[in-house]
């Protein structure tokens, strides 16, 4: 039996004390917006807001297909730093009306096929999902949680779980990060910033400049799409990094703080996975 | 068909004007600029206008430096490849594409591919990641061989494993609850940090119900010679409250940093 109750002190702690005057052993899951407590008989969940079921279905299945692929095998076994860069670093304060913006579309499900990590089906079934949906899906490749564990009415022991799939995550990041740098390098002066998988670069470049990143986006299977970017700037100061824009009519802006830039595109795609227990409409961070 | 090359003529008129022809045809000034200056890359600086020598004086650089595929590279890589023993001195041109494997085969396809290399190498050697960092190699700044850093867990999951870790699992772990009691032991502890973030989340939905992101930063303090890690989770100001932060009427596209209101840890709240 599962059943998902809202999270709160006073009602985890009545779970609790009842299990532990009963002398059951049980477990208790935390995250840091679910804590799900674990009997033999049944599941509660308590959680911070709502997910959507279709999420948990594709995360399913995307975890389903990463365990049956060679390639995640060996990713798993590898290392990957855990601090991972979503931009380029030592970036230059800038300002300009109009800059051009090129964004991988789906980049992580893309990421995922293109290196034969999911089928087809799975991609095609990621790909119907809305951006704040697909993003995701993809972060649950690495969920984490502190277990508690109780017996005969007292937590005698804590274990970590971290997925297993966690590497393949991190491996996903990272070779998004090699695209964009690579679409650095092929820009060169006319390159302006890169911001997990969408690149900035002034309106001045040479079109066959431009020629050769569509070419290697697309010899590399990545679909892409151009953006409507006015109003760009970037402020960037010894703690952190301010990019404002219109993109799309519409006014972002991202802060980045340089103490944590690596934790950025980590906490991007988690973000995603929080905006979507309340706001499922939500399409910025 | 391949353009043929035309050879520019550099005018100066009476008043000082310059001018660029190219089969008697006058040019644009920023293309005759540039067309002249790479047909003659060897003029003494003081032969040039003062907008030519500076085109002059990067085409030298551009001359001068490593490339990839035609395009500069930044002189660290040349650096950190020569740390790798990679043989430079088999590229043309001071081109990295240009340096073959021993099958005769292109080392590196994409400039990618150097990344990649150096990324493998710093994930396995802990010397050379170090290296990396000191020298300020781009993507590098603040990574660290082991995931944990300046006495700081990103969330309760970060903290567990760092007590798990060889250098810490011989240490107590003292975490004093937000009421001020003491909870000493791995599992005593983790419990009140538990408890303290379940509170938390609570507090916030009640300030407001969209919450979308959260992040709990713990920092420590060790005492060596005690072998105890400490965690306060007390308040550094009994009249200061988490509503304080979020009732100020925040920009909601931009994140909340609760910073100093509890002694050893922040918080980062989105709202959506």
């Amino acid at each position: 039996m599962k059943l998902t109750i809202p999270r709160t002190t006073e009602n985890i702690n009545f779970n609790i004390k009842i299990l532990n005057m009963l002398n059951v052993p049980f477990e208790v899951q935390h995250g840091t917006y679910t804590t799900t407590i674990i009997t033999e008989e049944k599941k509660v969940k308590y959680m911070m807001n709502k997910y959507n079921n279709r999420v948990f279905a594709c995360a399913k299945i995307i975890k389903r297909d990463v365990l049956k692929s060679p390639k995640a095998q060996e990713i798993m076994a590898d290392k990957f730093f855990k601090i991972n860069y979503g931009f380029s670093n030592l970036v230059e304060s800038y300002q300009a009306k109009r800059v051009l913006n090129i964004d991988i579309s789906s980049a992580y499900a893309s990421c995922l096929y293109n290196n034969k990590l999911i089928t087809e089906a799975t991609y095609q079934r990621i790909s119907t999902l809305p951006k704040v949906e697909r993003l995701p899906v993809v972060g649950m490749l690495a969920t984490s949680y502190t277990k508690f564990i109780y017996d005969k009415g007292e937590c005698i022991d804590v274990k970590v779980h971290r997925a297993e799939t966690a590497n393949v995550f991190f491996y996903l990041i990272d070779e998004i990060n090699y695209i964009m740098q690579e679409i650095r390098h092929l820009l060169g002066n006319y390159f302006i910033f890169y911001w997990v998988d969408g690149v900035f670069f002034s309106e001045e470049t040479p079109k066959d400049k431009i020629k050769n990143v569509e070419n290697f986006l697309l010899e590399l299977g990545y679909r892409y799409k151009y953006e409507a970017v006015r109003d760009f700037s970037i402020d960037s100061t010894k703690k952190s990094l301010i990019i404002k824009m219109n993109k799309n009519n519409e006014f972002k802006q991202y802060s980045i703080n340089h103490d944590n830039v690596g934790d950025s595109v980590k906490n991007y795609l988690l973000k995603g996975i929080k905006q979507q227990e309340t706001t499922p409409n939500v399409t910025r961070i | 068909m391949k353009k043929k090359n035309v050879n520019i003529k550099r005018i100066v008129t009476k008043s000082g004007q310059v001018r660029y022809y190219g089969n008697g045809k006058r040019l644009k000034n920023k293309l005759g600029k540039k067309k002249f200056v790479q047909q003659n890359p060897n003029l003494p600086l003081n032969q040039y206008t003062e907008s030519e020598r500076r085109s002059a004086k990067a085409l030298r650089r551009y001359n001068n430096a490593w490339k990839f595929n035609g395009e500069q590279v930044q002189d660290i890589y040349i650096e950190v490849l020569k740390a790798l023993a990679v043989p430079l001195e088999k590229a043309k041109n001071k081109d990295l594409a240009t340096i073959l494997d021993n099958e005769g085969k292109p080392k590196y396809h994409r400039f990618m591919d150097v990344q990649k290399e150096i990324d493998f190498e710093a994930k396995r050697n802990k010397n050379f990641l170090r290296f990396l960092v000191e020298k300020g190699m781009p993507n590098y700044r603040g990574r660290d061989f082991e995931t944990f850093k300046d006495n700081k867990a990103k969330n309760i999951t970060d903290l567990s494993d760092i007590l798990d870790t060889e250098a810490l699992k011989n240490y107590t772990l003292v975490v004093t609850d937000p009421d001020g009691d003491e909870h000493r032991g791995r599992v005593k502890g983790l419990l009140a940090v538990r408890d303290f973030e379940i509170n938390i989340g609570e507090e916030i939905l009640k300030l407001h119900t969209n919450s979308a992101f959260l992040r709990f930063d713990y920092s420590y303090t060790l005492d060596f010679d005690n072998r105890l890690m400490f965690i306060d989770l007390q308040k550094t100001n009994k009249y200061k409250e988490l509503s304080d932060y979020i009732d100020r009427g925040f920009d909601p596209k931009e994140s909340i940093d609760v910073n100093d209101l509890w002694e050893n840890v922040s918080l980062e709240i989105m709202f959506s």
